[in-house]
């Protein structure tokens, strides 16, 4: 579902980013693991399509969801709103049925109408995983999406976000510090500082 | 009830969220676009007004004082007369060969603020006015009403009432002599809408216990078509070099007074594009302040697929939509108010306006609006689609 050779990204100068080989085929989970530094984020983005490596070659199956660490609703719409804006921008068709349909796996399908502010952080953050699989992505990639959360919400993070990409047929990638996901993944790719 | 997503939409939930600073670009828009507005309607339908009232009017002949003075009373019936001028020195400038016609103007009296005017019937054929009931008067202290005259006091063919003293309202009733309403005029649109007309003769025959025994008839103006355009060069000098007679053109008057008030109207129409200049400096301080709101909303959008242009759209749409509503809301405002203002004007007795008209100005109104929303959203729309999503996204 995706295959990097050769990536190097530089940031001013400084090599961020060096990696040799890494792929995935469709359905696997992986996660990469690293302290803060090591490129994890540069790596997802680079995977998004967010941005272009320095060096190197990236092949990426399309559509592609993000689950990105701050989650970033946009607050003056509501949940549905913003689910409905995933699918507008990415110029396909709108599918309130589908915004119904995601709702409801991940457990939210009363809150509709909220807007975020009106959310917990759980919440929100089972949103942001609602938009993400919005497009029935070929890859799904989250951004530390258990960092500050105790063990019980850590194991619900990871399990929805496994739940909805296998509902998709995705890949997941998963970008973490956070040693408790390991024993999830059979996939792990580890970067240095 | 489920709802697509659109630029529109998007839009209209930002400016939504901030009320504060969304009805302010409006008000300032408004307010700009509104004062705009009522001079564009006042002035265009006075000048129009007062144009027509002095078509056909090339001269006009009273007593000595202030020509603008002489030609509002005589031909605008807005101000009072100069005085009288004796009725031989008028039958005799009447009589001269560079006059075409002389109609004869008599002032002095008013019924609840109208002025009554004695005159001929040359007066209503000069106005093109038709009788809508009654028939003209024949005989002194008969009378017709214009059409906006009738209207307003609820007289009819037969009905009587009495004169009073002065030209303003609160005048005292005339206690002798009263009128007989014996014809009501259609509608013109012209000056003679708002008077009530009678002969000459009621007019003496009213003040007749004033008069001196023996004492020469005075009218109080003529109003003179010219034989030929050659009077306009001398007639004018002719009268007031060698009579008691003063002379004064309307279109030279009129023009007078507008150039007098015209400073008045730039001053405010100049203050009118400020405010709509400091509208398009608001909505641009705005959206800036806004961008930097909505750096992680952006970005948000760009992850999401949103094209640069889309970026860029959805910010202008914000800049269009505000100064859209400020257009509209100022053209709302500015028809109210100039309704308003001729509501107040026509308590007056004075030139009627309306803000139930249109004029093509407004739509150049709309279209500065709409630019200057557009040109202060231009920069902020540039600037935010080409903000950078991958180190925004990595903040966090």
């Amino acid at each position: 579902m995706f295959s990097l050779k050769d990536v190097r990204h530089r940031y001013g100068g400084r090599t961020v980013l060096q990696l040799e080989r890494f792929e995935a085929a469709q359905g696997e989970k992986w996660l990469v693991l690293g302290p803060s530094g090591s490129g994890k984020s540069t790596l997802l983005h680079i995977l998004s399509g967010l941005l272009k490596p320095s060096e190197g070659t990236v092949s990426v199956a399309r559509p592609i969801g993000i689950v990105p660490q701050k989650l970033h609703l946009i607050a003056s719409l509501s949940v549905e709103e913003n689910l409905l804006l995933a699918q507008y921008l990415a110029g396909a068709r709108q599918e309130p049925a589908r915004v119904v349909q995601v709702l409801a796996g991940v457990g939210l399908a009363e809150r509709a109408q909220a807007r975020p502010h009106q959310l917990s952080h759980g919440q929100a953050q089972r949103v942001a995983v609602a938009r993400a699989v919005m497009n029935r992505p070929q890859l799904l990639v989250a951004d530390e999406p258990t960092s500050n959360l105790d063990d019980a919400h850590c194991a619900a993070t990871l399990g929805l976000l496994e739940s909805q990409a296998a509902e998709c047929g995705a890949t997941l990638v998963v970008a973490t510090h956070d040693a408790r996901a390991k024993e999830r993944f059979t996939h792990r790719l580890e970067l240095g500082a | 009830m489920s709802r697509h997503v659109s630029l529109a939409r998007i839009s209209y939930s930002y400016l939504r969220a901030q009320p504060l600073s969304t009805a302010l670009n409006l008000l300032l828009l408004a307010l700009g676009i509104a004062t705009i507005t009522v001079l564009m309607l006042a002035t265009r339908q006075i000048e129009e007004r007062m144009g027509r009232d002095a078509r056909g009017v090339d001269l006009v002949a009273g007593a000595k004082g202030s020509p603008m003075q002489l030609v509002l009373s005589a031909v605008f019936h807005l101000d009072a007369p100069t005085g009288n001028i004796p009725l031989e020195d008028a039958a005799q400038l009447a009589r001269h060969r560079l006059v075409k016609r002389a109609i004869p103007v008599a002032l002095g009296d008013s019924y609840r603020g109208l002025r009554i005017v004695g005159t001929n019937h040359d007066y209503v054929a000069h106005y093109g006015a038709r009788l809508a009931e009654g028939a003209l008067w024949t005989k002194p202290m008969e009378a017709v009403l214009g059409a906006e005259a009738a209207r307003r006091t609820g007289l009819r063919v037969g009905s009587g009432f009495k004169g009073a003293h002065g030209l303003g309202e609160g005048g005292d009733e005339h206690a002798e002599e009263g009128y007989r309403v014996v014809g009501v005029l259609a509608p013109t649109g012209t000056v003679i809408d708002r008077v009530v007309l009678t002969s000459v003769e009621s007019v003496w025959q009213v003040h007749e216990h004033g008069r001196a025994e023996g004492g020469p008839r005075e009218i109080t103006a003529l109003l003179i078509q010219y034989a030929s355009p050659l009077a306009a060069a001398t007639l004018p000098r002719a009268v007031n070099a060698s009579t008691s007679l003063q002379a004064a053109s309307p279109a030279y008057e009129s023009a007078r007074l507008f150039r007098m008030l015209g400073v008045g109207v730039e001053v405010l129409r100049a203050f009118g594009l400020v405010l709509v200049l400091a509208a398009g400096l608001s909505v641009f301080i705005a959206l800036t302040h806004a961008l930097d709101e909505r750096r992680y909303d952006l970005a948000v959008m760009r992850m999401l697929g949103a094209s640069r242009a889309r970026l860029m759209a959805l910010l202008l749409i914000e800049g269009l939509a505000l100064s859209a509503g400020g257009a509209l809301a100022g053209l709302l405002l500015g028809h109210a108010l100039t309704e308003l203002l001729g509501a107040a004007l026509r308590a007056q007795q004075q030139v009627p306006v309306t803000g139930w008209t249109w004029v093509a100005g407004e739509w150049w109104l709309a279209v500065l609006a709409l630019g200057v929303g557009a040109l202060a959203a231009l920069l902020p729309a540039w600037r935010g689609s080409r903000a950078e999503v991958a180190p925004v996204l990595a903040e966090g």
